[in-house]
């Protein structure tokens, strides 16, 4: 099964290449707008922390720390999830792609795992992540351990498994409303990066609260950069682990019922746009 | 005259009633998530504001201008189907009805508008008196400046459409292109005031900086009219002519292409 | 065959069973703002039918009688409301891996290939995924490149390719894997004379050589005779007819057409029934028993130059169908 996980994100990582270097215009286009997008969704935050000489409790150090790791771990989204939209699982279900996915002999776990995986044209955001991290970290005048690399590898997984298992539960409304949810994973997201690169410190204890538990938009971005920055001490990075593994139950949970309501209804609308296009 | 709109009205009535076919909860839920959205960018301005640090406008008039972005988000950004064309293969039914395409791809942007607007700016607006934001617009030139980022916007989604046109396959690529710099470069997100370095004050006079930063400008009351207006009429009178040419040279190529 | 074909599956005599399979669905009206009436569709009622392995078996029916979702059942994209469905001996809903590695599935409206990689690609991304060995895959593309006329654009990108080209790479990729079953929804929608003759040519050779199993949907009744032996026609939700086409036109009377080419008005021919007259041709509808009347009344007409005497087309005899089911 391991073998098989391994050809398969190889299989999509050369055809993330061959797509990419089919030539230079395409190529150049691609990882533009891929960095200007990453520095675009950013910069907003990053500018008013300058502004304003900090956010909160926070340095204006400190906000851009936090901001890099969120480049980073989204680097980390897009790179591995981004490409045929196995994030966005809504359009998925809604366009009633779900039929190709049914007709290939392999898991859908596994497809789901491998066919967004994008190395070439979705690496950048990644590596302008990895090279803030670089800039900022040193600047912040935190002490890089193998601790906290640790701690950050920890953190970035957690908020992998959080980011799909939100998108997924909201995607498996399409299953039910497949025109009216199409849409939804990608709402969804979207209320998620808004919210999440935007540190919390100085917003109402209540609302802080809640945005770390309930609805945990926090955990995203504010909680682990406040671990990564020293603010908290490291047996807090229990509560993203708890919280990972609630969600993904959650969000397993529901596409598996969506998926049993899937075959028994069915889909009357197809679309192709998304697939494989 | 009535039998000339009538097939534009028609037209926008499709386009509008469009979001009406995804059914009740899809709409509410997306609204709502959009207006918690709004909800939480008014609380971080109130939170920045609290540091306290000089800025060019007050902590009302920056949740007025963050409220009425949210609010009439669709027009300060207009979007009509045209990028969509290439990869729809649509054009050629398009083409094919006894109406302009100019005609048709502005009645299909304002009634895809119409319904956001119905339903959220409504909600923005309770959102608002909720939390004690400024509703009244700082100025009556607020509507004029719209009118003119509504025409402007119109013609620069043409602009991105002949874009995606010339690259082809790579209309996604230009949307998030597209994407990033409505994002930096239009103050409808951030405002122009809020920017160091006074990088605000350059971007108020590129094309896109006068799209949602000049009418929600003057409906927070953080500029002249005088100010904001000529420099709209000016990018509005270079740019329709230019990109209006462009389009009508790609035409064909997406008659071609498009299918 | 693969490593592991020989042992993945148990022998199979029947390829595809459906026994008291029955499908609803519910489709939503509107009937005013916000408002929505719900209206229950019978797809499948009650369908009895048996394919056994190597045959080649035409599916038809009107739009909308419940062509598609009998596919949807066979591949386990749908589970049925009631009855069983078997595939190869297996529950297409519990063992979808395993069924889907021996089925071959191609549905006319869509494309399994890569829109924005040459064919090719595409054909190495099928390897892969269906984990077919380098030697098998690299015959099979030769034997379908060739079989189809593929060579000319294998390394252009699909976006470029014409509708006809794209199903021919679309059915070449299907087939990659060896299927022993394969389910076509309408394979030659918009191809051209050309196109459509490979098609069924190629489909024909891997039933003879291959004994593969072929279901096939199409509109086009004359590529449905050409290709299967066998002609099952569903009509709301049921079977109504399972044979042969002769047999179908056995049991529609054995419809003939009499075409006569003769000066001024349609002659009147004892035991025929006038349809038309165009230009000097003159067409005429009868029973096969009234062949001898017919004969000896068109050997009395005056000034005829000439007489032809044909089947009538199974195009008619099944519209006929349709629109008595319909009423």
């Amino acid at each position: 099964m391991g073998k098989r996980l391994l050809k398969m994100w190889a299989l999509y990582a050369r055809l993330d290449w061959y797509y990419t270097t089919q030539d230079v215009f395409t190529a150049s286009v691609t990882i533009f707008s891929e960095v200007l997008w990453g520095m675009a969704t950013l910069s907003g935050t990053a500018l008013l922390a300058v502004r304003f000489g900090g956010v909160g409790a926070l340095s204006a150090q400190e906000v851009l720390v936090m901001l890099s790791f969120h480049l980073f771990a989204r680097g980390w989204e897009v790179m591995l999830f981004a490409g045929n939209n196995v994030s966005c699982i809504s359009r998925r279900i809604g366009r009633a792609q779900v039929d190709h996915m049914l007709i290939q002999p392999i898991p859908l776990w596994m497809q789901l795992l491998t066919e967004g995986f994008m190395p070439v044209s979705g690496c950048q955001q990644l590596l302008c992540g990895l090279i803030a991290l670089c800039i900022f970290v040193p600047k912040a005048g935190i002490a890089v351990s193998v601790g906290w690399i640790l701690l950050l590898v920890l953190l970035i997984l957690c908020r992998l498994a959080i980011y799909l298992s939100i998108s997924y539960a909201a995607g498996s409304a399409a299953f039910y409303n497949p025109v009216g949810c199409e849409e939804l994973s990608c709402i969804v997201m979207d209320l998620c990066d808004t919210v999440s690169d935007y540190p919390l410190s100085g917003m109402p204890r209540l609302l802080v609260g809640a945005l770390c538990t309930a609805v945990p938009l926090g955990a995203f971005t504010y909680l682990p950069g406040l671990l990564l920055i020293g603010r908290l001490d490291a047996v807090w990075a229990a509560w993203p682990v708890l919280l990972a593994v609630l969600l993904v139950t959650l969000a397993q949970s529901l596409f598996r019922k969506g998926m049993k309501h899937y075959v028994q209804v069915g889909c009357a609308r197809y679309k192709s746009m998304g697939h494989r296009r | 005259m009535i039998a000339f709109i009538k097939p534009y009205w028609s037209e926008m009535r499709m386009s509008a009633r469009l979001s009406q076919s995804f059914g009740m909860a899809s709409l509410v839920g997306s609204y709502v998530l959009r207006a918690l959205r709004v909800g939480f960018l008014l609380l971080m301005w109130r939170s920045l504001f609290q540091n306290g640090a000089p800025m060019d406008m007050t902590l009302p008039q920056t949740l007025q201008y963050t409220l009425c972005s949210a609010a009439l988000a669709p027009l300060l950004d207009l979007r009509t189907p045209a990028g969509g064309w290439l990869h729809d293969g649509a054009v050629a039914s398009r083409t094919l009805r006894p109406m302009g395409i100019l005609g048709q791809l502005a009645a299909d942007a304002l009634g895809g508008a119409a319904v956001p607007i119905m339903v959220f700016a409504p909600l923005c607006l309770l959102l608002g008196w909720w939390m004690d934001v400024p509703l009244a617009p700082a100025s009556a030139w607020f509507l004029p400046s719209l009118l003119l980022c509504m025409a402007q916007g119109f013609i620069i989604d043409m602009a991105f459409a002949c874009i995606i046109i010339r690259v082809g396959n790579l209309s996604w690529q230009v949307d998030l292109l597209r994407s990033s710099l409505t994002t930096l470069l239009t103050g409808g997100l951030i405002p122009f005031a809020a920017l160091p370095w006074g990088l605000g004050r350059w971007l108020a006079l590129s094309p896109l900086g006068t799209l949602a930063g000049a009418p929600l400008s003057l409906y927070a009351g953080l500029s002249a009219p005088m100010q904001v207006i000529p420099v709209q009429i000016f990018w509005n009178i270079v740019l329709w002519p230019l990109i209006l040419w462009w389009f009508g040279r790609s035409m064909e190529r997406l008659v071609s292409f498009g299918g | 065959m693969f490593k592991w074909a020989v042992q993945d599956i148990n022998p199979w005599d029947i390829a595809a069973e459906m026994n008291g399979v029955s499908k609803t669905f519910v489709q939503k009206q509107h009937t005013g703002l916000f408002q929505h009436e719900k209206r229950i569709v019978h797809a499948l009622d009650g369908v009895n039918l048996q394919i056994r392995r190597g045959e080649f078996v035409a599916y038809a029916g009107p739009n909308g009688a419940g062509k598609s979702t009998t596919f949807k059942l066979l591949c386990g994209l749908l589970a049925p409301d009631a009855g069983q469905v078997r595939v190869m001996g297996m529950d297409p809903q519990k063992e979808r891996i395993r069924l889907m590695r021996h089925t071959g599935v191609f549905f006319g409206g869509r494309t399994e290939l890569w829109w924005d990689h040459p064919v090719m690609r595409s054909f190495e991304w099928k390897r892969d995924v269906w984990d077919i060995p380098q030697k098998r895959w690299q015959e099979n593309v030769e034997k379908y490149a060739d079989m189809l006329d593929l060579h000319p654009f294998l390394n252009t990108f699909v976006r470029e390719l014409s509708l006809g080209q794209r199903m021919r790479a679309d059915l070449a990729m299907m087939l990659l894997h060896d299927p022993d079953l394969i389910l076509l929804d309408e394979p030659t929608l918009g191809l051209d004379v050309l196109a459509k003759r490979r098609m069924i040519d190629c489909l024909r050779t891997l039933n003879r050589e291959r004994a593969a199993t072929i279901l096939v949907t199409s509109h086009d009744m004359d590529d449905l005779t050409a290709m299967a032996q066998r002609l099952v026609l569903i009509a709301q939700g049921r079977i109504a007819f399972d044979g042969t086409s002769e047999e179908l036109l056995r049991r529609t009377g054995d419809q003939r057409v009499l075409t006569l080419r003769a000066d001024g008005q349609p002659p009147v021919i004892d035991g025929a029934a006038w349809q038309k007259s165009e230009d000097g041709q003159h067409v005429y509808a009868f029973s096969g028993e009234q062949a001898s009347r017919v004969l000896a009344s068109v050997g009395q007409v005056k000034n005829l130059r000439d007489a032809d005497i044909t089947h009538a087309p199974i195009e008619e005899v099944i519209a006929g169908l349709y629109e008595q089911w319909s009423r």
